[in-house]
């Protein structure tokens, strides 16, 4: 932690490679987290370097009151919800920064995550689910079941009430047991999501 | 009284971690009793388990994300750049704006005693300056107008007392005579030669001075004597 606070300490001194080296180490989890959000592989790379270029303009403004995760985890929300709200303009007109076209994950490599039919299976049935709802409830799920963050805390961050973050999370619940097959056929999925992604 | 339209209710949140523990307990227990209960909370925390596993499955490969910090260090060194390039093409004045606009705008976190005993500190002080100034203030001299006027003030008259004498009718005839003379004093020799003559000593206030000292003799009697 220390090494941590003294990275980022220089990254607000103006050190760019000491502001790489925390990126580095929290990429892939902004990265999944706006992945599920947006569902699309390019829209997810450029939310998160989205994220970090604020970030690194507002390294300045930490001020060590929380964890360096939790500061970077609101600019992402709030990243997430500009996304929301202008989506076809803001990602159409925005310059590519990086030509690395032979970097990113083609089909082969997508293949390769999902190794077996039962995970693909289960992996399209909550990715589908996850479709279903509104991009608000999507976010309030993502952060309930992938941050761990409590009701209350969603509620702060989305700026709504714990009643809506209830709602919303029951509805993506209701909607991933639609989609896994309810009670019956649930038991099958989730045992080949349990044995299969897992080992 | 299990009620099974509310522990449904309750399901989620305690699939979600939502319960305190001791309420969770409870609710656990009333499950074990409810077959219907027991399946629906059974199926809820499956489903999300079963999210969570897909969620973290859908990760991207090692190459991914080789691939992925390189171009979020493209980014960021060319975000690097433009921020010093920035730096360099804004003026001088701009620049001074920006560091007093950051400065008015910053703020140090303070501990609430801290802050508490500064405030207290400072409101006494001043308190006692404006105090202490009040007083100093020069208040404005009246200018003394000096009048003189002349008040009639009423005296208390002095009391006369009136003394009645009773004299013998023959004394009081002299007298009457005598006493037109007795303002002037020649006259009142004459009224006491005419007294001597008739053989009877005379009466006269010649050589009377009013004391101004008045000396009282008590004499002490038995009135049976």
């Amino acid at each position: 932690m220390s090494s941590e606070n003294e990275l980022i300490r220089l990254a607000q001194a103006g050190d760019r490679d000491a502001f790489c080296l925390l990126a580095e180490a929290y990429e892939r989890r902004i990265y999944s987290l706006a992945f599920h959000y947006c569902r699309d592989q390019q829209d997810a790379e450029d939310l998160s370097q989205e994220v970090w270029l604020k970030a690194y303009s507002a390294v300045s403004s930490f001020r060590f009151e929380s964890s360096f995760y939790t500061w970077l985890r609101k600019i992402a929300i709030n990243c997430f919800l500009n996304y929301r709200r202008g989506r076809a303009s803001h990602f159409q007109s925005r310059d590519r920064v990086a030509d690395a076209g032979e970097d990113r994950p083609n089909d082969q490599t997508l293949d390769s995550w999902e190794t077996s039919l039962h995970n693909q299976l289960v992996i399209e049935r909550v990715m589908q689910a996850l479709s279903d709802v509104t991009p608000q409830q999507r976010l309030v799920f993502l952060l309930k079941h992938q941050e761990g963050l409590t009701y209350e805390e969603i509620s702060k961050s989305l700026g709504c009430s714990v009643g809506t973050v209830k709602k919303s999370v029951a509805r993506t619940i209701a909607k991933l047991r639609d989609r896994l097959g309810a009670n019956e056929q649930a038991e099958s999925y989730i045992s080949c999501a349990a044995t299969g992604i897992l080992n | 009284m299990h009620n099974c339209k509310r522990t449904k209710n309750a399901l989620i949140d305690l699939a979600c971690g939502e319960i305190a523990d001791a309420q969770a307990r409870e609710l656990m227990a009333e499950l074990n009793d409810c077959a219907t209960c027991h399946a629906e909370h059974a199926a809820i925390t499956k489903a999300l388990r079963a999210s969570s596993q897909a969620l973290q499955s859908a990760a991207p490969t090692e190459e991914f994300w080789q691939g992925y910090h390189r171009r979020l260090e493209a980014t960021l060194h060319n975000a690097h750049k433009d921020r010093l390039s920035d730096v360099e093409h804004t003026p001088i004045s701009s620049r001074f704006r920006g560091a007093l606009s950051a400065i008015t705008r910053s703020s140090v976190p303070v501990p609430v005693p801290a802050a508490l005993a500064v405030l207290v500190l400072f409101s006494v002080l001043s308190f006692a300056l404006l105090s202490r100034g009040q007083s100093n203030v020069a208040r404005p001299v009246p200018r003394v107008i000096v009048e003189t006027r002349t008040v009639q003030v009423p005296v208390i008259q002095e009391k006369v007392i009136t003394q009645v004498v009773y004299v013998e009718k023959k004394i009081r005839r002299n007298r009457t005579v005598g006493s037109q003379d007795y303002a002037n004093p020649n006259t009142a020799n004459v009224a006491a030669s005419r007294s001597v003559a008739n053989g009877k000593k005379p009466f006269s206030l010649v050589g009377f001075k009013p004391t101004e000292q008045v000396n009282l003799t008590i004499i002490k009697g038995n009135d049976e004597k």
